[in-house]
């Protein structure tokens, strides 16, 4: 693996960053899987119990079985779009919601360990998640899906924690 | 005291108290009273009698082995542990990481002279170290031990870890008077009686419901009898109620003396400890530096009495809902003793803030929307099913409104001196705040509302944040200013690490 800190990342400047299409394209799988599994517990007891003949059965149980899905493909390439990301010299700062938004900051100096986590799609991919944990209760980690993978290991190591900092904090 | 943590920090390895095997099975009798109970008195003429017998005989095999597997030496920066007596542990807990040392002693460990003690670090979910238990001069000394090491450096040898330590301080002290004004403030009889139909209603639904059924009719069949007129059922009702409030307050002073019967704080250097309980007693140390945010609270019973009181998060995840810790650092206090106590524990010192700073100019209304909504939801339903007497629920709009306007007045928050603070409340107010240096994450967030009216919220996440408490959060703050807030924050979050980074 490279030095990170001898070779600049390709973040280092400090803008905002999107996330990669490939990002993009993980989400609307993951969550049209998601809708799929939804709209099947959804549409089968619908039209089993609807009173009606079989072929308008049919029709508003694919009708909803479909409808899931798709809802949930659209929002996740909303989603997508919403989602920022930038590191600076404070810290790691991620920007995503799409009608709840929000805009979290994790302090260099506040980053107690970090993992990096591979699905099966996002591993396909080459995409990774990654993990910045803070000693705190409410946002006790940060969770973002969807980065490259080197730009994952490239955060990580820009924001592990120095062996020799001092805990003032706790 | 020297004398005993010299002994202590010998570096022999020693056991818990001779004793304490008698306290763990006691512990583990507490929790399997209730099967062998059950096959104790369900299983008359079986041999069910034996194998109750046959398990505390086990449970009592187990408590002896732990006792005679349990070791603990003392190092010179730390307490190394060795337990287990298949699956075997060593632990090493370096003093300076521990937050808390809590001494529980409860009547019988008064009368054997023994206490329990746990020493809690930051974050853990289990206490480092449990040691069940020791007797009372060794408590001591290894509180005193770790007091040592948690004020500055560490002793050279173990042998002058008894260098002269600064004389302790009493901050704050409750007579009697003030913890029965403590348990008619604070409503802790309800609780326990919540809890108690909580359990009543789990293990015996009818047996609740029968009773209160019974009650009741008795109540009405009295009535009846006496040929009350509506003036004597409303004196019924009315006294009823008032008996029953009575009891309550009566039953939250009792638990109040119980819990914190002679209760002081007492600051010894840099560490705080905190003394309670009328026959259990608790002891909980922590050093000053380890308070990560404070609640500050005046309900409306509190001003009537004119008191407040005072709460404190620590790291150690699992005090949030244990009685040994020390989040009541001032369970009462009148205003002016509070904000002196503060002032004097708060780095910086600076209490009470000068500055405070309103929120949006219509955040009122944000208050108002939803209680708004839900009077005139209910006036409609009241409307269908009783006719025009439903409209009588609008009464509550005024009132409402009231709330509303009497929250955005009070609400606003302050930075000044390292300290960030929200406050916030109407009837029950209450004030958050802490150390900028101890935030741990920031995050702004904006609701679809929140847009509409040009608002944000920016929440400041803390270690241990206890979820019975607010969350230091500003709500309902004017966008920009919420960002200038955020980014003011962000730049003082950073400290030394940046310029390590930036230097490499």
């Amino acid at each position: 693996m490279t030095d990170p800190l001898s070779t600049p990342a390709p973040f280092a400047d400090g803008g905002w960053q999107s996330l990669p299409p490939a990002a993009r394209r993980v989400a609307g799988i993951t969550g049209a899987i998601a809708g799929l599994v939804v709209g099947t517990l959804v549409a089968v007891p619908v039209a089993v119990a609807v009173d009606a003949g079989l072929a308008l059965k049919l029709a508003l149980g694919a009708a909803l079985w479909l409808a899931l899905p798709v809802l949930a493909l659209v929002w996740a390439r909303v989603r997508w779009r919403r989602t920022t990301w930038r590191l600076d010299e404070r810290g790691l700062q991620v920007r995503r919601g799409v009608l709840w938004r929000k805009e979290v900051l994790v302090p260099r100096s506040r980053v107690q360990h970090l993992d990096l986590e591979r699905g099966p799609i996002e591993r396909h991919f080459g995409l990774a998640t990654l993990v910045v944990h803070t000693a705190g209760t409410r946002m006790h980690a940060l969770r973002q899906s969807g980065f490259f993978d080197a730009d994952a290991m490239a955060l990580r190591d820009a924001l592990l924690p120095e062996a020799d900092r001092h805990d003032d904090s706790l | 005291m020297t004398t005993a943590s010299d002994e202590l920090a010998g570096g022999a390895e020693r056991r818990l108290h001779p004793l304490s095997w008698l306290f763990v099975l006691l512990l583990q009798l507490k929790s399997f009273a209730l099967p062998l109970l059950v096959l104790l008195f369900t299983g008359r003429g079986n041999s069910w009698e034996l194998w109750g017998l046959a398990g505390a005989g086990v449970l009592v095999l187990v408590s002896l082995a732990q006792y005679f597997t349990f070791r603990f030496r003392v190092e010179r920066d730390g307490l190394v542990i060795r337990s287990g007596l298949l699956q075997k542990s060593l632990r090493h807990i370096p003093f300076h990481r521990v937050h808390n040392v809590a001494l529980h002693q409860s009547l019988l460990h008064r009368l054997a002279g023994v206490a329990e003690v746990r020493l809690e670090s930051a974050g853990g979910m289990k206490p480092e170290a449990e040691m069940r238990v020791l007797s009372l001069a060794d408590a001591h000394a290894l509180e005193e031990l770790v007091r040592a090491h948690g004020h500055g450096a560490a002793p050279a040898a173990a042998g002058e870890a008894a260098a002269p330590l600064p004389e302790s301080r009493e901050l704050l002290a409750l007579d009697t008077g003030e913890v029965v004004r403590l348990g008619l403030i604070s409503n802790r009889g309800m609780l326990l009686v919540a809890a108690g139909f909580g359990v009543l209603a789990q293990t015996d639904s009818k047996l609740v419901g029968s009773v209160l059924t019974g009650w009741v009719q008795g109540a009405v069949g009295l009535g009846k009898e006496l040929h009350l007129g509506w003036l004597g059922w409303t004196l019924g009702v009315l006294s009823l109620a008032a008996f029953a409030v009575v009891a309550l307050r009566l039953l939250s002073v009792a638990l109040a003396l119980l819990q914190f019967h002679g209760f002081t704080l007492v600051e010894t250097g840099r560490r705080l400890s905190a003394q309670r309980g009328l026959l259990t007693r608790l002891r909980a140390n922590m050093p000053r530096g380890r308070i990560q945010a404070w609640s500050l609270r005046e309900g409306l019973v509190h001003r009537w009495f004119k008191r407040r009181s005072l709460r404190v998060d620590s790291a150690s995840v699992e005090a949030a809902n244990d009685q040994r810790s020390l989040r009541d650092l001032a369970p009462l206090a009148t205003p002016e003793t509070m904000d002196a106590l503060i002032r004097h524990l708060l780095p910086g010192g600076h209490w009470p803030m000068h500055d405070w700073r309103p929120l949006h100019p219509r955040a009122w209304r944000r208050q108002f929307t939803l209680p708004g909504l839900f009077a005139l939801a209910l006036t409609a339903v009241l409307a269908w099913q009783q006719g025009p007497w439903g409209l009588a629920a609008l009464g509550l709009l005024p009132l409402f409104l009231l709330r509303a306007r009497v929250w955005a007045r009070h609400a606003g928050y302050s930075e000044e001196a390292g300290v960030i603070a929200v406050r916030e409340g109407w009837l029950d107010k209450h004030w958050r705040f802490a150390e900028v240096r101890k935030i741990q994450s920031l995050v702004l967030a904006q609701s679809p509302f929140d847009r509409h009216h040009g608002m944000a919220t920016l929440l400041m996440d803390t270690v241990g944040a206890s979820p019975f408490e607010p969350p230091l959060r500003i709500r309902y703050l004017p966008e920009a200013e919420a960002r200038a807030l955020h980014d003011r924050l962000a730049a003082n979050l950073g400290g030394a690490a940046i310029r390590a980074r930036t230097a490499a």
